[in-house]
């Protein structure tokens, strides 16, 4: 079995900040100073691809991602988790590209290259559009399931049977017919730490890269067109003073609500 | 100007009135405040037939109801399958779901048949000419996109709790029923289990939720001991808290675990993701403390502390505490 890994490299949200003054274009929301990683749920992507190889033998792991060159990391670190290949597909980002146009990039590099398997994160940190993996299943013409959070090789061949987490906690088991792509979502089993001697070694390993322009890009079909601070929901009074301060005026407010 | 077509898609596959669908409801009558749009129902699944008579009539809007034969459970790509044909035939503008784990697999693969766009988690719309803007939430409730999908269709999916709908009197909508035989899929439900959240934190009247901003499963004794100092409370986390295995997944809050709406929920290092906001959103009183002051909880919360919760609850407690034997 050959599975491709889409993984992305994502702003940590707690560095990311709020200014009151809306940034002058979308894409300034991404400035200096932000810490990356790769996007948490393509962790659990990775790791479930490593332990499907382990449990059934599948013959290779490859990892895929589309942005600038720092995203090489995500790569490293997929190769360091125990992926045999990555793929960088070069974009100059503005880093609010249409889900469509990443997903087109990436279905023109799958396409032909006989995986049986896709796997996303469920959605990315930052953008948390959860549309990429479906809208590139669309383009392939595969089934597509999101949310799963275990999966294995189904009693019939060429399926699998995939769990997943539905409104209020319910779940289901559903089985899948491959060639599929399936979206990952965090579960208990948590993504291995790639050990140190392992990514030094990725390091060294060569990559496959392509120039945008030599997949094809497709039509973006929508745009970000502002950003903005979301409305208040709620009064959001904020509590000031020293700790002590802040702790006793809690404590007296909720007791005037008759709420302790 | 032309009159814009909307297409609301409810799935019907428990029984009872859809009242999650009015969300969608409330998404067309807001649609229609700036232009005229004509507003039209397709509902799918076993229990199509009823919830299709129940919509038309409580919003006026016509309905066309696909009653799916019970051997056939609804799935994402069956819902996308059934859907398509309708579709083709009505072309509407705009294409409204629900953002739910069926939709979430139906939407990307819909835009490609029909060669439209497609933005999820809907919160905001705004008009724009003869054209419509759509809200989004990124970074974590952080921020809010604007999108624009120029002159396609557009698919979207319409998070719970964010358009209310007015109910006003109105002139039922005619009803059409259909019952189309779903050819083989490629994605079949093999089993479907009832969730396994704990009835404790329905019932709580405080819940004390902790996030991952707690840190340690250590730390949870803090959560559990600020907990004891309200009556009838329970302790809750996120999904990521659970992840961790510091929490028990039946006392997950959010959308894919409980529904809670205490008189007081005390979000405790938990970032304010759409995702956990859904399960805690009909609480009447939410504190918040996280050590952010952006986070975006504190758009959520009615009162909220920026401080760090390992220096913070002990003296909250301490203080609560206090308050307590005062009152005793
Ligand atoms: C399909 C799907 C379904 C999901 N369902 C759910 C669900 O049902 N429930 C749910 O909760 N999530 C759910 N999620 C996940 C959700 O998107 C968020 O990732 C999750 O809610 C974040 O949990 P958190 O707030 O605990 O952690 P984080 O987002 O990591 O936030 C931690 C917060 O703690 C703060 N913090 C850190 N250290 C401290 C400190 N010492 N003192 C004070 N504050 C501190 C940080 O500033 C930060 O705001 C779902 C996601 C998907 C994709
Ligand atoms: N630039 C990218 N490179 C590689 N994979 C991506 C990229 N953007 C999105 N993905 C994949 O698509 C998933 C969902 O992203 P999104 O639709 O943005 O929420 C991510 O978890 C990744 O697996």
């Amino acid at each position: 079995m050959k599975i491709l890994v889409c993984t992305k490299r994502v702003p940590d949200l707690e560095t990311i900040p709020t200014p009151e003054i809306p940034p002058k274009s979308p894409a300034d929301i991404f400035r200096d100073g932000l810490a990356w990683r790769m996007n948490r749920y393509d962790e659990y992507a990775v790791e479930a691809a490593l332990q499907l190889r382990e449990t059934t033998g599948a013959s290779r792991i490859d990892a895929l991602t589309v942005g600038e060159e720092d995203a090489e990391e995500v790569l490293r670190r997929a190769m360091g988790m125990g992926a045999d290949h990555g793929v960088h597909i070069l974009q100059t980002n503005d880093r609010l590209t249409s889900p469509f146009t990443i997903a087109g990039l990436m279905a023109a590099y799958a396409r032909e290259r006989a995986y049986d398997l896709i796997l996303c994160g469920t959605m990315s940190e930052d953008l948390m559009q959860g549309l990429v993996g479906p809208i590139m299943a669309g383009m392939l013409g595969w089934p597509c399931l999101t949310s799963v959070h275990a999966f294995a090789q189904s009693e019939r061949s060429q399926a699998l049977v995939c769990e997943r987490e539905i409104e209020g906690g319910c779940q289901e088991a559903l089985e899948i017919d491959l060639p599929a792509l399936l979206t990952i979502q965090s579960g208990s089993c948590q993504p291995r730490y790639p050990a140190l001697s392992k990514l030094l070694r990725a390091n060294t390993y060569p990559l496959e890269v392509f120039s945008e322009e030599t997949l094809a890009p497709a039509d973006a079909r929508q745009r970000v067109v502002t950003v903005r601070p979301p409305e208040q929901r709620r009064e959001g009074v904020r509590i000031e003073g020293s700790s002590e301060s802040k702790a006793h005026q809690l404590a007296a407010m909720l007791r005037s609500k008759g709420l302790c | 100007m032309p009159i814009k077509s909307v297409v609301l898609i409810a799935e019907a596959e428990t029984d009872g009135n859809p009242s999650a669908a009015m969300d969608l409801a409330a998404v067309g009558d807001r649609l229609g405040q700036d232009q005229p749009v004509g507003v039209h129902w397709l509902v799918v699944g076993k229990h199509a037939a009823a919830a299709g008579e129940y919509l038309s009539e409580s919003t006026g809007y016509p309905a066309t109801a696909l009653v799916v034969p019970p051997e056939k459970p609804l799935t994402g790509a069956l819902l996308a399958n059934l859907a398509k044909p309708v579709l083709a035939d009505l072309r509407p503008e705009i294409i409204a779901f629900l953002h739910t784990s069926s939709a979430q697999d139906c939407v990307g693969p819909l835009a490609i048949a029909l060669e439209a766009a497609c933005i999820t988690g809907v919160q905001g719309i705004i008009a724009d000419g003869d054209q419509f803007i759509f809200q989004r939430a990124v970074f974590g409730g952080k921020w809010l996109t604007e999108i624009r999908a120029g002159d396609r269709p557009v698919v979207l999916t319409v998070l719970p709790g964010f358009f209310q709908w007015e109910d006003t009197k109105r002139q039922p909508g005619p009803l059409e029923i259909q019952q189309p035989s779903p050819s083989p899929q490629r994605i079949r439900l093999i089993e479907a289990r009832a969730s396994d959240c704990e009835a404790a934190l329905g019932q709580a009247e405080t819940v004390v939720a902790a996030g991952r901003g707690i840190g340690s499963q250590e730390n949870l004794d803090l959560i559990h001991r600020l907990a004891a100092c309200f009556p009838k409370s329970a302790v809750a986390g996120s999904r990521l808290v659970c992840d961790a295995g510091w929490l028990p997944y039946s006392r997950q809050v959010g959308v894919t675990g409980a529904t809670v709406s205490p008189a007081l929920y005390l979000a405790c290092g938990i970032s304010g993701a759409f995702q956990h906001l859904v399960g805690m959103s009909g609480s009447r009183f939410v504190a918040a403390i996280n050590k952010d002051p952006d986070a975006a909880i504190f758009r959520a919360a009615d009162v909220g502390v920026v401080e760090d919760l390992n220096t913070f609850l002990p003296l909250l407690i301490e203080a609560l505490e206090r308050n307590r034997s005062y009152t005793a």
